[in-house]
């Protein structure tokens, strides 16, 4: 009877075995071994956000000399992961700060060869960061209702500038940084101000009222800051564009989106300061002395999902990532400045941030 | 006390019964089973019934573990004592059903099941049936897992008492009491386990890699089982009320260790699930009534601080979910020998209270199935049953279901069955109402499964060896995914279409040679599950494998006993696991395959047993879901002591 099982148990094993061999003959993806130069050449990076809670945030780099992109690469050239949610970069001479968020983490890294040579972590939910001088810094936080200084230098954390909200954007301008207040998640304050901080007091000294939701701002070569607004997640108010004095901080104009439930987002300006980008489904261009908002797109959305917007200040071509469905890698289009497609890019997941290192 | 009168009045006045009975009816008379003959509606060959040797193996243990080493259900573990979720056959968590006793558990919000909080020793007897077709329930389209609490009727006093103690200041205290006679059994089972979880683990994402404390990661449970059974002539009256309290703090993952604000992070779950039974018997007529009430209570908690001064609270979450659901199911079979008919009826009204939608919403539910299965010939038999279901006044949605069953009787031991259903599955709560994103125009997904399964059993005197064998395919429409839009929150929509197949193999084999008693239990499942639909398409990504559903899994278990002293050696696989629709040469894009291997020692003496455990025995390193670090090898001591008094008041 022993026999009788041993050869049962036999021929059932000759038949997984069979079977499996049926069903799984598919083709095996074969590594190919990446040797990296030591310094990644002239181009751009792109921060691929990754999964929220799954920590698989990665890094790419364009090389504009081979057109090429890198992938993995601040995983390639330091052997540990980047983290949980990449959310911006800020260049300051040879080094970038790379902000994760869900991490809590800024990776000080050398702009050129993209190696580690800092970190600052215990931070709660860092989102952009902006260099005063060699010694201040400030991160903005996306749950913190304050700013984080930290010491440019050694990345050492100095203390915080309490606002009352939660931040995201900033922007510097002579001895004043606005900051957005962008989100009202877990919190009662209001998320429709653009507040003013003194960088020489680190003290909060104005706030300017705006739509709900200001999501991104730049400067104008005027010294005008410009704020788009998405009028907020559930449609509340009008998107709306704002064109504000940065000295007497008077809202010189507004530009009203006529249908509430669109959700303009990324504004972004060339290197010249003169044209102002934004995504609204489709990509806008519009001159900074414009006395309306543009009618047609620059660049048709088609079946594209336009996440994040760049313009190269080198070469004024256009960025644009898409994140496609969020759970596969994504695209990074470039268009010429005149809206013709180059080519696209082959990024991460979620695809985000773009950054440049002007130091090329 | 009031919640028993009210589910009496509820028995006796809001309803009369005739109702469905998913699991086989089984009661337990004395030491004696006494089983429906005839045509049974769910089919022997497509179940695995856990028997007594995996159910105490098991016993100190959770469903979880016994499932992952002991069947061809995929088990998603986050972390040692984490969230564990059950898929069957390329499904998701939200597709397997779990029946307690008749009645599904699965939360109106999430819908699915957290198998690490269900104790073994809770329950008198577990089985999984893989596709849901035929199934007499509001069912999913993975699979259903049925844990029962089975009446012994006789005149006896049994204790068991249990304890454990392991790795990482884990201990669980068990006890159980039951007593009764031929006309009435109690039987009050209590529990409370708890775990300090704080292993060492090498962080690769730490920059350096160190070796790091597993810390916020500790969990608590505790809770009690009460059961009442009164048999009558013809009638069996049954009452059970399972009563459990769940703490756990969550661990960041390995990425997110040095985020700031010092977060205490937890979630503390409660529950009383009630359940009243009524049988009775007639000659060929059997009707059943079963009516529950489930009270449930989630609360999510997260606070943080100011990394720097002054300190003052950053993040401050404090969300409660709560629902309350009232189920209903009337049945009645007739059997004869040649022919069984039944007919069923259930009804449910679930109340969901909750701080993420807008408004508290309620959900009321009905379902009619009838059915009939009947012999071709000696050896050929055909069965049909439809069920039509309704949510809330949706247009009734038809759920037919078709099974030829085969048992040569040339060759004994032979059988073979075809089956070929529809199912379908209502959207949950959250994917209706959450806020923002919940979709109230959700359909509910569609699937049309088919399997055919060979099961071959040959038995002697000192060999018994059961195969089973078992191909399927389901195309599953509708399936319904989160997806994001341009208000930075995502919205579910029927946009995938899922189609699985696979094949799945199992093998129970015991023999005794000399004085050693040998038992070999095996799984093995092969799945390929892929989306299909034209967004998939569109997007790039139909072809392949679905997110986390490993291609390859399985498990061995082996048993020896020699007289008194046991040894169980045990090993499950787990093969490569997505994580996102990317090529494999990317990292984070997939989990490579682990094996685990685990080894047990024990001795029975009179009264008491003690057993040695030790998991992950080769102490491997691996990650089940991406960046939640797993424990090395840890040991597990187990002690425990059974008296059982019969009515002549010998001691066995």
């Amino acid at each position: 009877m022993l026999i009788k099982a041993f050869r049962l148990a036999s021929e059932l094993l000759l038949f997984i075995v069979t079977v499996a061999m049926i069903f799984s003959c598919t083709k095996t993806p074969v590594d190919e071994p990446i040797e990296y130069e030591n310094k990644l050449g002239n181009g751009f990076y792109v921060l691929n956000e990754g999964n929220f809670t799954y920590g698989n945030a990665s890094m790419s780099y364009y090389q504009s000399d081979s057109s090429k992109m890198l992938q993995q690469v601040f995983y390639n050239r330091n052997d540990v992961p980047l983290g949980d949610v990449a959310q911006s970069m800020t260049f300051w001479g040879d080094y970038a700060f790379v902000i994760v968020n869900n991490s809590g983490i800024v990776w000080a890294i050398n702009a050129e060869t993209a190696k580690i040579v800092s970190k600052l972590s215990g931070l709660h939910s860092p989102r952009y960061m902006i260099v005063i001088d060699a010694n201040k810094s400030y991160i903005s936080d996306f749950q913190m209702k304050g700013i984080t200084v930290v010491n440019t230098s050694t990345l050492q954390a100095q203390g915080t500038i309490l606002t009352g909200k939660t931040t995201e954007r900033m922007v510097l301008y002579q001895d004043k940084v606005f900051v957005a207040n962008w989100s009202n998640y877990n919190q009662t304050s209001t998320n429709n101000t653009i507040q003013v901080i003194d960088v020489i007091r680190d003290k909060l000294t104005d706030s300017i009222v705006v739509t709900k939701e200001p999501n991104s701002m730049v400067l104008d070569k005027f010294g005008k800051l410009w704020v788009l607004c998405s009028g907020g997640y559930l449609n509340e108010e009008q998107p709306a564009l704002y064109k504000i004095n940065t000295t007497n901080l008077a809202i010189e104009s507004v530009f009203t989106f006529q249908n509430i439930n669109s959700s303009p987002n990324q504004l972004t300006i060339n290197a010249s300061s003169d044209t102002l980008y934004f995504i609204n489904n489709n990509i806008y261009r519009m001159p900074v002395d414009a006395t309306s908002l543009p009618e047609h797109a620059f660049v048709d959305r088609k079946n594209r999902n336009f996440y994040h917007l760049a313009v190269d200040p080198n070469t004024s071509e256009v960025l644009a990532t898409d994140a496609g469905n969020y759970l596969q890698s994504g695209y990074v289009f470039r268009f010429k400045p005149d809206g013709t497609i180059i080519d696209s890019l082959a990024a991460g997941i979620i695809p985000g941030f773009i950054g440049f290192n002007r130091n090329h | 006390m009031k919640l028993i009168s009210l589910s009496l009045l509820f028995v006796i006045f809001g309803t009369v019964q005739l109702v469905s009975n998913t699991a086989p009816d089984t009661i337990q008379l004395g030491q004696i089973e006494v089983r429906a003959s005839a045509i049974r509606l769910v089919e022997e060959i497509r179940k695995l019934e856990f028997d007594s040797l995996s159910m105490n193996t098991f016993k100190s243990q959770d469903l979880s573990l016994m499932l992952r080493q002991n069947s061809p259900v995929f088990i998603k573990e986050n972390g040692f004592g984490g969230l564990s979720t059950a898929s069957f056959r390329g499904t998701a968590a939200n597709h397997t059903v779990v029946l307690w006793n008749g009645v599904p558990i699965n939360g109106p919000q999430l819908g699915q099941v957290d198998f690490s909080v269900i104790p073994v020793f809770l329950m008198d007897k577990v089985s999984v049936v893989a596709g849901t077709a035929g199934v007499q329930q509001a069912a999913g389209i993975g699979g259903v897992v049925t844990v029962d609490n089975v009446p012994a009727f006789g005149r006896n006093l049994s204790i068991e008492a249990m304890q454990t103690a392991g790795s990482f200041s884990s201990f669980g205290s068990y006890l159980s009491v039951k007593a009764g006679n031929e006309k009435f059994v109690a039987q009050t089972r209590l529990f409370r386990k708890r775990s300090e979880n704080d292993f060492y683990y090498l962080n690769t994402a730490a920059w350096p890699s160190q070796e790091m404390k597993h810390d916020n990661a500790s969990w608590f449970d505790q809770g009690f089982l009460q059961e009442f059974h009164l048999h009558a002539k013809n009638t069996v009256l049954s009452f059970a009320s399972w009563n459990q309290w769940n703490e756990r703090n969550l661990p960041p993952i390995m990425t997110n260790v040095g985020r700031g604000g010092n977060p205490k992070e937890y979630q503390h779950d409660a529950f009383s699930r009630n359940v009243i039974t009524w049988k009775y018997y007639i000659g060929s007529l059997k009707l059943a009534n079963r009516v529950s009430y489930f009270n449930e209570s989630q609360n999510y908690y997260l606070k943080t601080t100011s990394s720097f001064e002054p300190y003052a609270i950053v993040t401050l979450i404090d969300s409660d979910n709560r629902f309350q659901s009232w189920q209903n199911n009337f049945s009645a079979n007739y059997q004869k020998t040649k022919y069984t008919i039944e007919a069923a009826f259930d009804f449910g009204l679930e109340n969901v209270q909750t701080d993420n939608y807008l408004e508290n919403p309620s959900r009321l539910s009905f379902g009619l199935t009838g059915g009939a299965a009947f012999y071709i010939s000696n050896a050929l038999s055909l069965k049909g049953q439809i069920r039509i279901e309704s949510v809330n006044h949706s247009i009734p949605g038809v759920q037919p279901f078709f099974e030829l069953s085969y048992s040569p009787k040339r060759l004994k031991g032979l059988s073979i069955n075809g089956t070929l259903g529809r199912v379908l599955r209502f959207p949950t709560m959250n994917d209706l109402y959450w806020f923002p994103g919940g979709n109230p125009d959700l359909k509910p997904e569609r699937s049309l499964q088919s399997s055919l399964n060979i099961a071959y059993e040959a038995i002697s005197h000192r060999v018994v060896s059961k195969s089973k064998v078992s191909i399927y395919v389901s195309d599953i429409k509708d399936w319904i995914q989160w997806r994001p839009t341009t208000f930075m929150y995502w919205v579910p929509e029927n946009v995938a279409r899922v189609f699985a197949r696979g094949f799945e193999l199992n093998q129970q084999l015991d023999f005794q040679c000399g004085a050693w008693k040998m038992s070999i239990r095996g799984n093995y499942a092969f799945t390929l599950t892929t989306d299909e639909s034209p967004v998939a398409k569109l997007d790039n990504y139909s072809g392949r494998q679905l997110i986390y559903i490993p291609r390859h899994h399985g498990n061995l278990m082996l048993r020896a006993d020699y007289k008194e002293a046991y040894l169980n050696i045990n090993s499950d696989y787990v093969g490569k696991r997505h994580v996102s629709y990317n090529d494999d040469h990317l990292i984070y894009d997939y989990l490579p395959a682990y094996q685990l291997i685990g080894i047990g020692v024990g001795y029975r003496f009179k009264y008491v047993e003690t057993t040695l455990k030790v998991n992950n025995l080769l102490d491997k390193e691996y990650q089940a879901v991406l960046w939640r670090p797993m424990p090395g090898r840890y040991f597990e001591l187990v002690f425990s002591y059974k008296l059982d008094i019969k009515r002549n008041r010998d001691v066995d």
